[in-house]
């Protein structure tokens, strides 16, 4: 079978990878923000797929869903306060660019 | 009685919302003074609240909460720290001239956070009081909307602070996936596993940048430079204390069985952070950031009792509180100053002392307790933690650690000696504010009497290990 | 369980290799001519007026961020209303509490103008 707890947390894990990997590597703060979220969606993804295949959801052990709840409101609240963030940022300097936040140094 | 757990955090909440709609429906400068009163009283009756709780040692719904001595006492120290930061904003708002009352709410709802941060049974509720305070404070660290460098440490902040969400809560999932459980106590209970482990490595990595520890402290400098003044304080006395809160709370109860290897880790890690917050804040002429690396270095010898936990839990911790206690009025009241005095840069401060006298002494109690000097709070916090680390026999460690807290003294006796010893430069008068006056007042006070008679205190902390693990 | 599946599999190809095969007969049978209005967006309708990437005003980000908001709150809905019968009266009064502090938001963002267009 495919469909198995190992190859949901393979895709998670690479997932997590993505995302980390386009937070560090990537200029435009966009895309930075989407990397996060890709990162908090791996989280997710592991999340219910533990609490699928290892427990009983039907016995009361369905903490992994509530946990996903939450990190989806959380993870929505983060977008908007960092998008805000970089409206303000951009109104002030015109650009999108990691690179060029180098207002302070050492 | 399941309430009082929440009485503390839902009054803040309260209190925000209410001075929320006084930015709503007031006019004009009163609502500045209106939204002052409301937090302060918010904060005061939440204080009261939770000292209430000393001695409950129970838990709340459903093991969500889980109300003990150490967090109660964390988040008192938190609580101070909030009242003592809205006591200094309101000096700063009035210089800066910024009508924004959102401020205070914002303060209201990160202390909110820290709350239930310290008091968090569960991880779903750490991790909602860690996001309510976090996120309360990206949007406070860019508060100054117009100012290029306020935008950049809030950026900065903010795609570090959710870089590190992201691996707390993949460690967490992996606690999940390895237990089934998320009540902290009952993961405590669990057998050492490959998916605990995991979980831990991820969690540190999470946990460290939070508290700006040496290989994530990159972030900390230019956030505290770049950030209003008394949004520094607050990060530095009020988010470093809820940060150490969930971090002892969830290394030593939920990976209690989790073996060896963190300890000699956290060594490494405290020894790097001594030495590189240390050294390089010798060269900064600019005192927001000086006092960036010494916070640093601060979060390094609190590591350094966190890596003794090994055979000793309730001395660790005991002293971990301790310093936060101490280290929320220092820093706190140095930075009040630096409000009142409206300057950042070292030479700047040049005679200041001559100029206003009292706010003079104040600020070389503030450095003497930094750089920890006897008789003031920061000694005995010091003392403290190098006697639990050597008791643990972390000898290497600590002999670190003492060399470079004498290496720290020289650059904090160096603002004092700018402070006395200089010839005075006229800058722009300082502000006469009475709020600023106070809470360095309340600093000063606090400094002392954790310096000179902190046995009551001492004692109250040695108790609430066991608290935690009622 | 994997028997069930090959319908959709069967589907699927059909689906694929009906449109190769279009594309394919219109590729090399149909008749080519370049003309001014070949590389349009639209071949047959309106004619463009400016480019595709504009800039969008700031209030688009606003609103934006102000729906996601108020929208991912449902999230917390969701579970009350499955489970409301054996939540009760304790469920509902905690759930008004939770609306009431989002409706203080939305008064909040109403009184500083933060929904207002111009």
């Amino acid at each position: 079978m495919f469909f198995t707890l190992e190859n949901c947390l393979i895709l998670s894990v690479i997932l997590f990878s993505i995302g980390c990997y386009g937070v560090l590597t990537k200029r435009n703060i966009l895309v930075i923000l989407m990397s996060i979220e890709l990162m908090l969606n791996a989280v997710n993804l592991s999340f219910i797929s533990f609490n699928y295949f290892n427990y009983n959801m039907m016995n009361g052990e369905e903490m992994g869903h509530f946990f996903v709840l939450v990190i989806i409101a959380i993870a929505a609240a983060e977008a908007a306060v960092g998008l805000a963030i970089l409206v303000a940022l951009f109104r002030n300097r015109d650009s999108a660019d990691i690179e060029k936040l180098v207002e302070m140094k050492w | 009685m399941q309430f009082q757990a929440i009485y503390p955090g839902s009054l803040l909440v309260a209190a925000a919302i209410l001075v929320l709609m006084a930015q709503s429906f007031v006019k004009g400068e009163k609502k500045l003074t209106i939204s002052l009163i409301i937090s302060l009283i918010g904060v005061i009756l939440a204080i009261f609240f939770t000292f209430k709780l000393f001695g409950v040692n129970e838990s709340f719904y459903e093991n969500a909460l889980r109300v003990d001595d150490f967090g109660v006492f964390l988040s008192l120290v938190a609580l101070i720290g909030t009242a003592l930061t809205i006591l200094i904003s309101a000096g700063y708002l009035k210089k800066v001239k910024s009508y924004y009352t959102e401020y205070y709410a914002l303060i209201l709802l990160a202390a909110c956070g820290m709350v239930f941060l310290t008091i968090s049974g569960d991880l779903i509720t750490f991790l909602i009081g860690l996001e309510i305070m976090s996120i309360s404070i990206y949007i406070l660290a860019g508060f100054n909307r117009e100012s290029k460098k306020s935008n950049e440490a809030a950026m900065k902040y903010f795609i570090l602070g959710a870089f590190s969400t992201g691996f707390l809560l993949f460690g967490m999932s992996m606690v999940y996936g390895a237990t089934g459980e998320i009540v902290i106590s009952e993961i405590g209970k669990a057998e050492k596993s490959a998916g605990m482990l995991i979980g831990l490595g991820l969690m540190l990595v999470g946990f460290l940048f939070k508290i700006g520890a040496v290989p994530f402290q990159n972030w900390v400098p230019d956030v505290y430079e770049g950030a209003p003044t008394p949004i520094t304080a607050f990060m530095a006395a009020g988010v470093k204390t809820a940060g150490f809160a969930a971090f002892v709370r969830i290394i030593l109860i939920a990976f209690q069985n989790c073996g060896e290897e963190w300890h000699t880790i956290l060594q490494v890690i405290a020894v790097l952070s001594m030495i590189v917050g240390n050294v390089v804040a010798i060269s900064q002429r600019n005192i927001k950031r000086l006092l960036a690396y010494s916070s640093i270095a601060h979060t390094g010898y609190m590591l350094l009792a966190f890596a003794a936990a090994k055979s000793d839990p309730n001395m660790a911790s005991s002293s971990i509180l301790f310093y936060l206690f101490t280290y929320t009025f220092t820093v706190i009241g140095a930075f009040g100053i630096l409000i009142y005095s409206g300057r950042e840069n070292l030479d700047d401060f040049a005679g200041f002392a001559h100029q206003k006298r009292f706010m003079g002494i104040a600020m070389t109690v503030f450095f003497f307790s930094l750089a920890g000097i006897p008789s003031t709070a920061g000694f005995m916090g010091k003392l403290f933690i190098f006697m639990t680390a050597i008791d643990q026999k972390l000898y290497w460690a600590s002999v670190i650690g003492i060399i470079t807290s004498m290496i720290s003294v020289f650059y904090y006796l160096r603002v004092v000696v700018y402070l006395y010893m200089k010839p005075e430069v006229t800058r722009a008068a300082p502000l006469t504010d009475w709020n600023v006056a106070i809470a360095s007042a309340v600093s000063v006070i606090g400094v002392f009497v954790l310096g000179l008679i902190p046995q009551s205190v001492i004692q109250l902390i040695l108790t609430t290990y066991q608290s935690m693990l009622q | 369980m994997r028997e069930s599946y090959i319908t959709i599999l069967m589907y699927i190809t059909f689906v694929l290799v009906n449109g190769v095969i279009m594309l394919a007969l219109s590729h090399f049978f149909g008749p080519r001519r370049q003309g001014r209005g070949k590389f349009d967006p639209y071949e047959c309708g309106v004619p463009i007026r400016d480019e595709a990437h504009k800039r969008f005003p700031v209030k688009f980000y606003l609103i934006a961020t102000l729906f996601i908001l108020f929208d991912i709150e449902t999230v917390f809905l969701i579970p009350w209303s499955v489970t409301y019968k054996q939540a009760g009266v304790t469920g509902f009064l905690y759930l008004l509490v939770f609306l009431a502090v989002l409706t203080s938001g939305f008064i909040y963002l109403w009184r500083r103008g933060a929904l207002e267009w111009d």
